[in-house]
């Protein structure tokens, strides 16, 4: 049986998949043993996946680093290898910022990311996305309509997930870091309050 | 044998994330468990892509007005980085023209939508109309006129340019008025009807009150239209401008959730009510005036009552139809 909520798949694309570049960034930084870093980070979502619930997980990325740092501390000890090179100091330099505004990505510039992300697919998989998630096509109608095999529909929307999960999860795209976004928003706001007032 | 490279996981993992995408058979299932048993990599690539999967689900929010080249500068690598700049309309803008596939085209009928429920549906002259939870339209389409009466609830229209044909929305006694806009009426029981614009221009009237002039509001802008029977024509309707940081806010159900920025809890308690059978039940009175921010699954009262009273110190206690929210008694 697979052990996989909607829920949890839900929360990892929401609140994990945001962290990762950074993760993958830290990890890149550190003496990993020769670990892959992919792999790393394939057996942290495990991880995550096989937690009876994330409920109590209010901070998200700290959590994740310490999870990514007992991946590579069991592995490495499976080798009788003591020494990790990561340090408790770490985990709380990470704890120091603010990963909560980093995860809350405002509506518009989520979608932009999406926007942006589906432009860059190569056709036909982008207009077989796009029908697919933007229009909400079920797959079976998105091959009635362009008159080609259901599974071909189907390796193209397993392509795009594979190209968005690089795009996102390696940090792809440019991305404002958060505090400066918010700051240009508040700018926006001023700005968009000299019209009428009651 | 070779061990598996995270890459050719991650390929296999995508793989039957398309496949759970299309509704996996009977048959496939036993497979997907053997498959994922094989290896500890293989759950978390797998879990992984599904993520991405509902992930990419908010495009949806995007519209058939969404052009990939507006968005495209960015991935040509060596030509010029001409970054379009998006406003929260743009989004939707440019309705005109648009070919979208596969889109139900209204131009006449009643279309409704049940608690919880967020949709997002084209009429027949290209204007996409997006309704929020519990919330009845009637679309009527002239020649002269585009009209669509709401009746209950909430809608965001986007409106395609014609100025030949202006479109109406009549929401009692308030009417508004556009030729190629974006903007949202919300109608709810024991509220003042509100319309937010998010781009362009509309005018609003009141046909029910003797010498009221039309009030025009642009962009970010936020009208009220006090209850019926107020017959003082200057006050009828009022409109402030917002930050955009709020009308952003405003929309966040169109992805299905619920903005808070300093509401109490009771007020946020109630807001869930417009969306979910499941009350969230504050009785402490100190507690239902806590304030309240962040962004929340509008079909998830139980999460985020939970969610709620960890940062509170507050408890919860489901039940089949609530949650009950409280402080334990020291």
């Amino acid at each position: 049986m697979t052990n996989l909520t909607d829920e949890r798949a839900r929360w990892l694309g929401r609140f994990i998949l945001p962290l990762e570049p950074a993760l993958r960034a830290w990890l890149a930084r550190r003496w990993i043993g020769g670990l892959e870093v992919d792999d790393v980070i394939q057996e942290a979502y495990a991880k995550l996946i096989v937690m009876p619930s994330v409920e109590m997980i209010r901070d998200p990325k700290p959590y994740l680093f310490q999870i990514a740092k007992s991946v590579i501390a069991t592995q490495l000890r499976g080798r009788k290898v003591v020494t990790i090179g990561v340090s408790d100091l770490d985990i709380l330099d990470i704890a120091g910022d603010d990963p909560s505004a980093e995860v809350q990505l405002l509506d518009r510039e989520e979608l932009r990311r999406l926007a942006e992300a589906i432009a860059a697919l190569p056709e036909p998989t982008r207009t077989i996305f796009r029908l697919r998630r933007i229009d909400q096509l079920p797959q079976r109608t998105i091959a009635l309509q362009l008159r080609m095999p259901e599974s071909t529909v189907e390796k193209h929307i397993s392509r795009a997930f594979l190209h968005m999960s690089e795009l996102f999860g390696r940090g792809g795209n440019h991305r404002v870091s958060a505090s400066r976004k918010r700051d240009e928003f508040k700018r926006v706001g001023n700005d968009a309050g000299d019209g009428t007032r009651d | 044998m070779m061990r598996e490279t995270a890459r050719e996981i991650d390929q296999t993992a995508a793989d039957w994330a398309a496949k759970v995408d299309r509704g996996l058979s009977a048959s496939e299932q036993p497979d997907l468990d053997a498959w994922l048993a094989g290896d500890p990599r293989r759950l978390g690539a797998y879990g992984r892509m599904r993520g991405i999967g509902f992930e990419t689900e908010r495009a949806a929010a995007l519209g058939p007005s969404y052009r990939p080249a507006d968005f495209s500068a960015m991935q040509t690598p060596g030509r010029s980085r001409r970054r379009v700049l998006l406003t929260g309309g743009a989004i939707a803008a440019s309705v005109a023209g648009l070919g979208a596939v596969g889109w139900a085209w209204f131009a006449q009928g009643r279309i409704q939508t049940k608690k919880g429920e967020v949709r997002q549906l084209a009429l027949r002259d290209g204007s996409v109309v997006t309704l929020n939870t519990a919330s009845l339209i009637f679309v009527n389409y002239s020649r002269r006129q585009r009209q669509v009466q709401l009746l209950r609830g909430e809608a965001l229209f986007d409106v395609a340019h014609d100025k030949g044909r202006p479109f109406v929305v009549v929401a009692g006694p308030t009417e508004v008025l556009a030729v190629g806009t974006s903007f949202t009426v919300r109608r709810l029981l024991g509220e003042p009807v509100q319309v937010l614009v998010r781009e362009g221009v509309v005018e609003v009237v009141r046909t029910d009150v003797a010498g009221a002039n039309p009030l025009r509001i642009t962009a970010d802008m936020r009208l009220i239209s006090s209850a019926a029977g107020s017959t003082n024509a200057a006050t009828t309707l009022s409109a402030v401008t917002l930050p955009q940081a709020e009308v952003q806010r405003a929309l966040a159900w169109r992805d299905g959730r619920i903005a808070f920025e300093g509401e109490t809890l009771a007020a946020a308690a109630a807001e869930f009510s417009r969306y979910s059978d499941t009350r969230i039940v504050v009785e402490d009175r100190s507690l239902a005036r806590e304030e309240i921010a962040g962004l929340y699954q509008a079909n998830d009262p139980v999460g985020f009552a939970q969610s709620v009273a960890t940062s509170l110190n507050a408890q919860t206690e489901v039940s089949e139809s609530e949650v009950r929210i409280f402080r334990p008694s020291s």
